[in-house]
């Protein structure tokens, strides 16, 4: 897995160099090539289709290493890597159709709350629904849709369908990870064979239908407490590639009134001294979170953990925070890196996985003894 | 909405009457607000309104139709429209006062810009690069590139900023856009819809009398002050400037506290934001409390203004750098207000483009603005109450 890394970050000056074009037009058929030929969407996928099945921990430190220099392709791996590892724990037939012919076949999914219906049609299924804002479609072979209700049935459901079959619709979007080209896509009474329909607890939870018997991490455990984490290591990241572009960019800035080096400012080293520290403790976390999350995390340590990844969070929103807001003028340009890097964090941050309201109380209740609410 | 032209209008409009046509306007600048930050310019059709309105003569001379009222209407004004589109309220409330600039110098450059009454956006470009200015017979020859010229698209005149050769000081020119270009390289997340552009000039030729030296133009009693008689052309032109950044700042303010609400209002009770949620009243009430303090900070800021400014009385030196430190605050109140409440909102409301995050971003670039800067003024402030020498040559000055 080290050669995987390595990879990534041989890769990552011709990322960073793309990164304004990606921002500003989206990932291009190239790009997806290249990361393809690396082998990262198929870092979780199952050896049975000759993936990887790396622990997560790679999984993190590839988020973060792409973070670094481009949010979107971050993004883009993060999520494709993940919906990989999903479709390995669905049913070998369903495995075979999508990576029988092509097993580098590139998966999302959705990520917002959508909805939709499966009704049965035979043996298969009819599929039909909307999402807001999914990622990737625009190079995805396949999605994986969540939020699905099933006649007969009071679970949610998942299915996975050919992105060829659905409609997608470009949104007005001004925030972060634009390279992603999030799209609000319907899905309108599609076929879907029985074996790509599932419910989501069977999928999501311990030995899934398509896990070799006692496996474990990504493709044997529980989903929920990696898919908890596909973001944090790419927040790291993408605060790493804000500080460094940062600092090169403030060695070398003369004031606009003045004419002076920016650098010299006391108020400026300082800052940048708080926010190495930001970066440095919210490393050390994220280290233990990795080894925990390599090791596989023992349930009574899980509302620690997603404390520390909200906390990972905060401290690289502020770090990138503190560094755009002492650029001025230029802190706003979208050609400027720290800034793309500030919109890209501040989206991903977002998600309830690193919401601070939501972990901080949590482990105070678990400290205090007070049940959670059903 | 029902508008009298300004010019067919015998008694001329009140402040309360502008902030009335302005608040009319609001949800029809929401409306394009979207599309103002895609194209990144104010669309032709809300310029037209504004024109109409009357809302861009508040500091336009009598003498030209237009309505010469006391400092701080701007603000007002802008605080009002930033609740519909933070960049269009820039561009009434922040570019819209660089009239008192041009009814500050020369009458015949006055004549220039409003004879027969009428309608003019003056922008300004203050950072050069490339720039040539040569003294020539009867006035200058301008070449060069200047950045940051807000409402360039829909400007009719531009007043450029540098140093002459052979001298040393800043000079003022103010040329009609017909004679210059414009260079599209605003590419920006926030205000997007200021349109701030570069402006080039190629050996273009201005007449003396549409130049003046910034010292000239701040200096209590400029030329224009011969003719048009409003403190706002006669007094010291120091201690009003950069306040008008906050009309934009403490609309988009509100407007983005007000979204929240709102929010909270639709809330059925279920999700994460919700009323009856401890963390959210927590921060729903720290950020009313800072828009409150930023509203009083600004009242009294302009209040100020207006006694040294009305009363013609010299400001002291510890005023000068309150002025400056209190608008700085008032802006660090209005965005930490605003932050709170983002980091506390959910993923959909990012990736759907709720009104609010458009209102945040909007912030955030305007507290950016050298203007408001902290680390700048706040640290030429503290400098300035010990009598050192700052960056800021009003402070220094006796």
């Amino acid at each position: 897995m080290e050669n995987l890394l390595a990879d990534a970050r041989h890769l990552a000056p011709e990322l960073a160099a793309k990164a304004r074009q990606t921002d500003s037009q989206g990932i291009t058929p190239e790009t997806v090539a290249a990361l393809k030929a690396a082998g990262f969407f198929r870092l979780l996928q199952s050896a049975r289709h000759g993936g990887l099945a790396a622990g997560f921990d790679t999984y993190m430190e590839l988020g973060r290493i792409l973070g670094r220099v481009c949010g979107a392709t971050a993004w883009l791996v993060s999520t494709a890597a993940d919906a990989a590892a999903l479709v390995s724990r669905m049913t070998p037939p369903a495995q075979e159709e999508i990576w029988g012919k092509d097993p580098d076949a590139l998966i999302t999914r959705n990520h917002l709350r959508g909805g939709g219906t499966l009704a049965p049609a035979g043996a298969a299924w009819r599929l039909s629904g909307s999402w807001p804002a999914v990622g990737g479609t625009n190079h995805a072979e396949w999605i994986i849709l969540d939020d699905l209700t099933c006649a007969g049935d009071t679970q949610t459901w998942c299915a996975i369908v050919r992105t060829a079959e659905i409609e997608t619709t470009e949104r007005e979007y001004f925030g972060g990870l634009r390279g992603v080209a999030f799209r609000d896509i319907t899905a309108d009474d599609v076929m879907v064979p029985s074996a790509r329909a599932m419910r989501k607890a069977d999928l999501f939870g311990a030995n899934p239908p398509g896990a070799d018997a006692g496996s474990e991490g990504p493709l044997g455990s529980a989903y929920d407490i990696y898919a908890e984490n596909r973001l944090v290591g790419m927040a790291l990241g993408m605060a790493e590639g804000a500080y460094a572009d940062y600092t090169t960019i403030t060695r070398a800035r003369v004031s606009g009134i003045g004419g002076q080096s920016v650098a010299k400012f006391t108020h400026v080293q300082s800052r940048l001294g708080e926010t190495h520290a930001d970066l440095k403790s919210a490393e050390a976390l994220y280290d233990v979170l990795k080894a925990g999350l390599a090791r596989g995390l023992p349930p009574e340590s899980t509302i620690e953990a997603a404390r520390d990844r909200a906390y990972i969070a905060r401290r690289a929103l502020e770090a990138v925070t503190r560094l755009v807001r002492q650029m001025g003028a230029m802190g706003i340009a979208e050609a400027n890196p720290v800034q793309r890097h500030y919109r890209d964090i501040r989206t991903v941050a977002t998600d309830e996985s690193l919401s601070w309201d939501v972990h901080m109380a949590r482990f105070g209740r678990q400290e205090l003894g007070v049940a959670e609410a059903s | 909405m029902s508008v009298t032209s300004p010019m067919t209008k015998s008694v001329p409009p009140s402040l309360d009457d502008l902030i009335a046509r302005a608040t009319a306007m609001v949800p029809v600048l929401e409306q394009r607000a979207a599309a103002t930050e895609r194209d990144r310019t104010v669309s032709r059709a809300t310029m037209e309104e504004i024109h109409d309105a009357g809302l861009l003569r508040y500091f336009q001379p009598k003498r030209f139709g237009g309505y010469e009222m006391d400092w701080g209407a701007q603000v007002q004004i802008g605080r009002v429209l930033a609740h519909g589109c933070a960049s269009t309220s820039w561009l009434v409330c922040v570019v819209g006062s660089h009239s008192a600039y041009v009814a500050r110098m020369s009458p015949e450059a006055q004549e220039d810009v409003w004879s027969g009454g009428k309608d003019a956006l003056i922008a300004t470009g203050s950072v050069a690069r490339n720039v040539s200015i040569e003294p020539a017979p009867g006035g200058f020859v301008l070449s060069g590139r200047w950045s940051f010229c807000s409402g360039i698209d829909h400007a009719d005149w531009v007043l450029l900023r540098g140093t002459p050769a052979g001298d040393s000081r800043q000079y003022y020119f103010l040329f009609p856009c017909s004679e210059i270009t414009i260079e599209d390289d605003w590419h920006v997340s926030g205000m997007s819809g200021t349109g701030s552009k570069s402006v080039l000039a190629k050996d273009v030729f201005i007449p003396a009398y549409r130049t003046l030296s910034l010292t000239d133009l701040m200096s209590p009693n400029p030329p224009g002050a011969a003719v048009n008689k409003h403190y706002v052309y006669s007094y010291n032109f120091r201690p009003f400037a950069g306040t008008a950044l906050l009309g934009p700042i403490l609309g988009a303010g509100e407007a983005a506290v007000a979204q929240f609400m709102a929010m909270l209002e639709a809330s059925d009770g279920t999700g994460r934001l919700n009323i009856h949620d401890m963390q959210t009243q927590l921060r729903l009430s720290e950020s009313t409390a800072e828009i409150g303090a930023a509203t009083l900070l600004l009242q009294s800021l302009v209040e100020r203004q207006q006694y040294y400014a009305g009363g013609d009385l010299p400001i002291p030196k510890s005023e000068r750098a309150a002025l400056v430190r209190d608008r700085t605050f008032t802006a660090r109140l209005c965005f930490s207000a605003v932050e709170r409440l983002i980091s506390h909102l959910d993923a959909s409301e990012i990736y759907l483009e709720h009104p609010i995050q458009r209102h945040f971003r909007d912030l955030s670039g305007m507290v950016q603005q050298i203007g408001v800067n902290w680390d700048r003024n706040m640290t030429n402030c503290a400098k300035a109450m010990f009598g050192l020498h700052t960056d800021i040559p009003y402070f220094n000055a006796d």
